[in-house]
């Protein structure tokens, strides 16, 4: 828990950086440092399907599902594959996926696969709103996963991803996306003003407080600001964007934690068996208890997705639930321990 | 062919047969496979047997080459030491993959090989190897597993100029409109060369080639060297030493194994992240 790695920066936005315009940059940047780089499209033959994000970089190879076993035979030839597979549906990938991350174990680390797959998720104001089903993601052994919410963040995380030695989803909200993935697509793209490279597993603390640890990641990151601006307590709030969620960084949050003694989590995922009960299973798990309150979590309702945002809103974590959530856990008084008694 | 490259064909297939037999029906490996809890299919038909030695014979250095049947027999015919091979059956750390791959997950790109348990993988990793580098691809899989990925493999390594074969073992002679007609191998010799047309026609013109080979009444490699010895290919003699050497060496491999009792691995956890 001690000496946690979490970093601290203020956020702003620039509208003139957006997510595409950097992933293309900050690929055609390390297509020029590194030869071993391919880019790959997976497309798919319905209609109906959606152009990926690299597709104004022309990728090398253009794929229709399933092809993600292209990539792996690429790796294994010593090519380091970054796989854009954001017009495809995040529950197609998932049998691919788990067989791709168990190779290096089920090889005895004879065959690593360093590849980068970018996957869509999210999209709230648009109208091709894909669940958010990272718990299913992060259950996959050897698998990391990356939530990018910052353009400085994207960069970063691609960056470092591309220097792993096994796979990488990158999760790449569709709000951030622009069109035509996402309507409202300049103003939610942000950048750190902090420059320094920070690795792919750490937290990064996006407001401090010392009241009531507030956790959460993507498009609620954004969400959780408004629910704080909304509140009178809001200087006792310490927002904190897990970026990473597999391997989550648990030293950020539970120092956090043991700081303020009360936890909520934001997750766009579904109520039940995901991430936000992940975080806070691992909280209550710690001996001596460091928690003054009950958890809460604001989810996503576990109802199947609608076909539009008017169906689809309600259902997911909003500012006026979180808003209540802080208030219900700040308004428990502290349990009293021999320690404070 | 010549009489050297036959014996040559002959030996390894012997060799493999020797092993495989020696693995099922050996009282010590009977007791140490359940004990080791490895993934271990000891039913290598002699077709398979037979198959792996032809193809592999037929590719040249540098060649990939993926299956999704018969890991153990492909990977001795491609050159990985019997020693290692029966140390990754029984689950051993010396094991080719730290006794991990059950044979269906090894992955050896020193020897360019992958054996996998599902048809589609070494379809589309043999399509990402060859797009990967300039080197040929051998996908080898039973032709009913998944007939539609053959045809667009093939078909996309035909549009982007890809040196790629693909081997279906047919399970009979009848196809459908787009497959070629399946050839009827007997011996090694016929599986050989049908490869290494097939492989060389997908060279030459850098484009996907199919071959079906199909093998119904495939003799093991002992009945087979006997025919050899009739039709005067071959000496009796000659093949007595083949098969002295053959079972030499699976002993030697085996006992290299029983008389190790490493751990299964250094950890459970390792090789994750």
């Amino acid at each position: 828990m001690s000496g946690s790695g979490i970093s601290q920066s203020r956020v702003r936005l620039t509208p003139t950086q957006t997510f595409p315009r950097t992933l293309l940059s900050t690929v055609r940047d390390m297509q020029a440092r590194d030869p071993r780089l391919v880019t790959m499209a997976v497309t798919d033959t319905t209609e109906l399907s959606l152009p990926g994000v690299l597709n104004g970089l022309a990728p090398d190879i253009a794929a229709t599902t399933p092809a993600l076993p292209v990539a792996v035979g690429m790796a294994l030839a010593g090519r380091r594959p970054l796989v854009d597979a954001t017009s495809v549906p995040m529950s197609s990938l998932l049998v691919d996926l788990e067989t791709i991350a168990s190779l290096r174990y089920r090889t005895g680390g004879m065959a690593t696969i360093p590849m980068v797959i970018l996957v869509r998720i999210g999209g709230r104001t648009t109208s091709h709103y894909e669940r958010c089903q990272w718990g299913a993601l992060c259950r996959i052994p050897g698998l990391k996963v990356a939530l990018p919410v910052t353009t400085q963040d994207l960069e970063e995380m691609l960056r470092s991803s591309l220097r792993e030695r096994g796979p990488v989803v990158l999760l790449l909200d569709a709000d951030l996306l622009g069109p035509p993935w996402g309507e409202g697509s300049e103003p939610q793209a942000a950048s750190r003003e902090s420059v320094a490279p920070s690795p792919l597993a750490r937290a990064r603390v996006v407001m401090a407080g010392d009241e009531v640890t507030l956790v959460t990641l993507g498009a609620g990151v954004a969400v959780a600001r408004q629910a704080i601006r909304r509140m009178r307590a809001r200087a006792g709030v310490e927002l904190i964007d897990l970026r990473v969620l597999a391997p989550w960084d648990r030293d950020a949050v539970l120092s956090s934690v043991e700081k303020t003694g009360r936890l909520v989590v934001v997750d766009e995922d579904g109520h039940g068996f995901g991430l936000a009960a992940e975080i806070m299973a691992s909280v209550t798990e710690v001996y001596p208890p460091i928690l003054q309150a009950p958890t809460q979590r604001v989810t996503r309702a576990d109802v199947p997705t609608a076909p539009c945002a008017h169906l689809i809103t309600p259902t997911l974590p909003m500012a006026k639930a979180i808003s209540a959530a802080i208030s219900r856990v700040m308004s428990i008084a502290p349990r009293v321990t021999a320690d404070t008694a | 062919m010549a009489a050297e490259e036959r014996l040559e064909l002959l030996q390894q297939g012997l060799r493999i047969e020797t092993l495989v037999d020696k693995l099922s029906l050996d009282d010590q490996a009977a007791t140490l496979l359940p004990q080791s809890g490895a993934w271990f299919e000891s039913a290598v038909r002699p077709a398979w047997i037979a198959a792996a030695v032809g193809i592999c014979s037929a590719l040249r250095t540098g060649d990939w080459l993926g299956t999704c049947q018969a890991g153990l027999a492909f990977a001795l015919a491609k050159g990985t030491p019997s020693q290692a091979l029966v140390a990754e059956t029984l689950g051993r750390t010396e094991g080719t993959c730290h006794g991990r791959s059950g044979l269906v997950w090894l992955i050896d790109r020193t020897r360019r090989l992958a054996t996998w348990p599902d048809a589609r993988l070494p379809l589309l990793t043999c399509l990402g190897w060859v797009q990967a580098q300039e080197s040929m691809a051998v996908a080898v899989v039973p032709e009913d597993a998944a007939p539609t990925l053959v045809t667009a493999c093939l078909r996309r390594a035909a549009d982007q100029h890809l040196a790629m074969t693909v081997v279906s073992v047919a399970t009979s002679p009848e196809r459908d409109t787009t497959a070629p007609p399946a050839i009827r191998c007997a011996d090694l010799e016929s599986i050989h060369q049908a490869v290494q047309q097939a492989t060389a026609r997908a060279r030459d013109r850098a484009t996907g080639t199919h071959v079906r080979l199909w093998l119904p009444v495939m003799p093991s490699m002992a009945v087979l060297g006997q025919t050899y010895v009739q039709q005067g290919l071959l000496g009796s003699s000659d093949l007595g030493t083949l098969a002295r050497l053959a079972e030499q060496e699976s002993q030697a491999a085996l006992s290299a194994a029983y008389g190790y009792h490493a751990p299964r691995a250094a950890s459970a956890f390792q090789y994750v992240w």
